[in-house]
């Protein structure tokens, strides 16, 4: 075929050619779209706000944040529906170690890389915890003991309590040594919260001086609220006889049993003295009403005055210098002595 | 910072978001997070507050206590403990040295 001469490119323009090309495809192919500042600055803004908007707390949390066991050496002992654990929330931790230390000999050690958290000993065993939880500027609230009552499965006893009309305040999270908890209030709005503790639960013996021995429920329905916690723990329920005084309200008294011992009750409020729904959780003293002036001379309250209680065993109703309820129980192994077993 | 690769960028973007989600907790039960997670709900509300008398008969049975002969679990919406079953008391001995 013949090719007009002048049309007819030279070898050496061929080759520029060529050359152009590859130098074309080579450029297409390592060619790499840049950031311009504006770019640049707006990834790096959405970078610091990512960092900035992560709790500071929940990222330094899970490296420092190691709870004590609740038992150790570690068991295999669970019993369902126990009061193993109770929390403060309050506004002064340092003013609230001071008042338990003087009343009941607790002693204290910080979690490290928390200041507004101690754990409370009582003859090296933990038994409570204390948070420092700021109020809004005018939220007329009270500090409160928030009792853990023992489960093995938090997320099943979530399903339940959200199933009866319970509220999840807290969702489920698992803690090193400690294990898994949750918290919640209860339909009629008392707090309380679930652990399942991976160390296994403290052994049904009873409770030393200074620890929690029992739990109580005040609420304006404890029939429903009774069948509520039944459902969760698999509590046995016995119903006391009322003691209402002659022309006053009944008093409906319910006993709330697991693993062949009462973990705690169900109550109407005293006739008179309706509130809002409570745990009321006690800790066991030698002496009642020792225990309670003595409260009074540290800035607390007494709000019940010791008495016997229908079966025995002296109790007080008491409140820490920032408010918080609590109870002390007297009680001696002749008290429970007659246990059914 | 003007030649900034994109895809750098995105990388790095990527593995600060993946450390960050990997230390946050999720939700909040409680300590992890102590200035979040005990929110002001689990303080109570400020009731009808003061000396409360002594109508607190709220303790453990000492145990052991039979229902009357006939006893029968009235209706309630909780399921009664069956009649034959002694009321029980709290735990009491054990192995613990100090009682």
């Amino acid at each position: 075929m013949q090719i007009d001469r002048k049309l007819r490119p030279s070898s050496a323009s061929l080759a520029r050619v060529a050359r152009r090309a590859a130098l074309t495809r080579r450029a297409a192919l390592t060619r790499r779209p840049v950031l311009t500042s504006r770019a640049a600055l707006t990834a790096l803004t959405a970078l610091t706000a990512l960092t900035v908007l992560t709790p500071a707390p929940a990222l330094a949390a899970s490296a420092a944040f190691e709870l004590p066991p609740l038992v150790s050496p570690a068991s295999t002992e669970h019993h369902v529906g126990k009061l193993v654990w109770a929390d403060l929330v309050t506004t002064d931790v340092d003013a609230a170690k001071t008042f338990y230390a003087a009343l009941f000999g607790w002693t204290y050690r910080d979690i490290s890389g928390q200041k507004d958290f101690v754990i409370a000993f009582v003859n090296d065993r933990p038994v409570a915890g204390m948070i420092r939880r700021e109020l809004p500027k005018g939220e007329q609230r009270r500090p409160a003991w928030l009792p853990f009552l023992a489960v093995r499965d938090v997320a099943q006893a979530a399903q339940i309590i959200q199933a009866r009309g319970g509220k999840e305040l807290a969702v489920e999270h698992n803690y090193p040594q400690r294990g898994r908890q949750a918290v919640f209030a209860d339909p009629q709005g008392a707090v309380f919260a679930v652990l399942a503790s991976s160390a296994g639960d403290p052994p049904d013996v009873l409770a030393a001086p200074g620890e929690w021995i029992w739990s109580s429920l005040m609420t304006v329905d404890p029939d429903t609220d009774a069948a509520f916690y039944q459902r969760v723990f698999g509590y046995e329920v016995y119903d006391l006889p009322a003691d209402n005084a002659p022309g006053t309200p009944a008093a409906q008294h319910l006993v709330l049993s697991s693993g062949e011992y009462a973990r705690g009750s169900a109550n109407s409020f005293p006739a008179g003295r309706l509130g809002h729904p409570h745990w009321l959780n006690f800790v066991r003293v030698a002496d009642a009403a020792a225990t309670a002036a003595k409260a009074v001379s540290l800035g607390g309250q007494v709000l019940s005055e010791p008495h016997l209680d229908r079966h025995g065993g002296r109790i007080a109703i008491l409140a820490d210098p920032a408010g918080a309820r609590f109870g002390v129980m007297e009680w001696t192994e002749n008290d429970s002595g007659e246990a059914a077993k | 910072m003007s030649r900034l690769s994109v895809k750098w960028a995105a990388a790095s973007a990527m593995i600060l978001a993946l450390c960050a989600a990997g230390c946050v907790v999720p939700g909040d039960a409680g300590y992890g997070d102590v200035g979040v997670g005990y929110g002001v709900n689990f303080y109570e509300p400020f009731d009808n507050y003061g000396y409360e008398g002594p109508g607190y008969l709220v303790g453990p049975p000492r145990g052991g206590d039979r229902r009357l002969p006939g006893y029968r679990p009235g209706a309630h919406a909780y399921r009664g403990a069956p009649a034959g079953h002694a009321m029980p008391s709290i735990p009491h001995g054990g192995p613990r040295d100090h009682r």
